[in-house]
């Protein structure tokens, strides 16, 4: 591990769970897409993939703004008419409370998905911080660094720590307030445990396995 | 909670226009073209008065092959009325403003 913090191992086994993560959740919204991609343009496309985030209430809107842009023949008229309606499926009037739109939001789910991935490079950046200062924080000695470092430095892995976790409450809170997109929640619980466990390997095995 | 504020300018014009022939289903894009409205500006409007029970909606019964149906709308009783009343006080308004232009007018 001459490279320091760019050795391809460090790097990878930083990275890899970031971007396994990504492509995972890519994966799920590229799945969730209209089926019949070669069928419709792209304004077409780009509505019907709007349409899928109005909420329950308001679906039938979606599917008649969808038929309604079968009618406009026109290709910048179609842009402009399809884009208005994304608009509207994105934005859609209220029908409930703000406090009643946000009970099912999968925000809980969202963000147990996001904040485990995310630590691993968070200590990177914590790591990266120490060596430009200091040197190259696998070899030298603590006490190289200004003692303010140190203490962003261990505010910085506290907070690696806790975005590891985060996603077992986050999980549980999501699964807890019956957001939509249940599924999302459950992978924020797998994923935190997952990488949590990955990270203690991965450290184990950077310590030489001592 | 059900808010119930004036309708809108743009509001105004949906209605009058849907009132011009209130028995016949209207299509969205046939909306937009009477109109002058986006689509953008149309369906959040054309939501709203079917929250407030202003406009019904019905899907298309008869569908050609090979497209899906539409969605059709037409102002329910209620609708109706407000678009009447709505339209007499836009004439009324006309008149007042006629009435204060004419004694400017005389007088110049």
């Amino acid at each position: 591990m001459d490279d320091g913090l760019l050795d391809p191992v460090i790097v990878s086994f930083v990275f890899t769970p970031l971007v396994v993560t990504m492509a995972m959740l890519f994966a799920q919204w590229w799945k969730r897409m209209p089926n019949s991609r070669e069928a419709i343009d792209a304004p077409g496309w780009l509505l019907a993939t709007a349409v899928r985030a109005l909420p329950e209430a308001r679906r039938d809107w979606g599917a008649a703004m969808l038929a309604e842009l079968t009618q406009v023949n026109r290709r910048m008229t179609r842009w402009r008419f399809a884009l208005g309606c994304v608009r509207v499926a994105l934005f859609p009037p209220q029908s409930e409370t703000l406090l009643q739109t946000a009970g099912r939001s999968p925000i809980c789910g969202l963000i147990s998905v996001t904040l485990p991935p995310l630590g691993l490079p968070l200590i990177y950046v914590a790591a990266a911080l120490l060596e430009a200062i200091g040197g190259n924080p696998l070899t030298a000695s603590r006490g190289s660094y200004p003692e303010t470092m140190m203490v962003v430095v261990k505010l910085i892995v506290l907070l690696t720590v806790g975005c590891l976790l985060a996603g077992m409450p986050l999980g549980l809170a999501g699964w807890w307030r019956r957001e939509r997109l249940r599924w999302l929640s459950a992978a924020g619980m797998i994923l935190s445990v997952s990488i949590f466990g990955y990270f203690l390997i991965g450290i184990y095995l950077l310590a030489g396995g001592e | 909670m059900q808010r119930n504020r004036p309708p809108s300018e743009q509001a105004v014009t949906v209605l009058l226009a849907l009132a011009e022939d209130p028995t016949a289903w209207r299509h969205g894009y046939d909306l937009c073209q009477q109109t002058g409205l986006k689509a953008g500006t149309l369906y959040p409007i054309l939501i709203r008065l079917a929250d407030r029970g202003w406009l019904e909606t019905e899907w298309e019964k008869e569908i050609p092959a090979g497209r899906p149906p539409r969605h059709l709308y037409r102002l329910t009783e209620t609708g109706l009325e407000q678009a009447n009343e709505l339209a007499d006080k836009q004439i009324q308004a006309a008149r007042a403003s006629r009435a204060r232009l004419r004694p400017r007018m005389e007088g110049a």
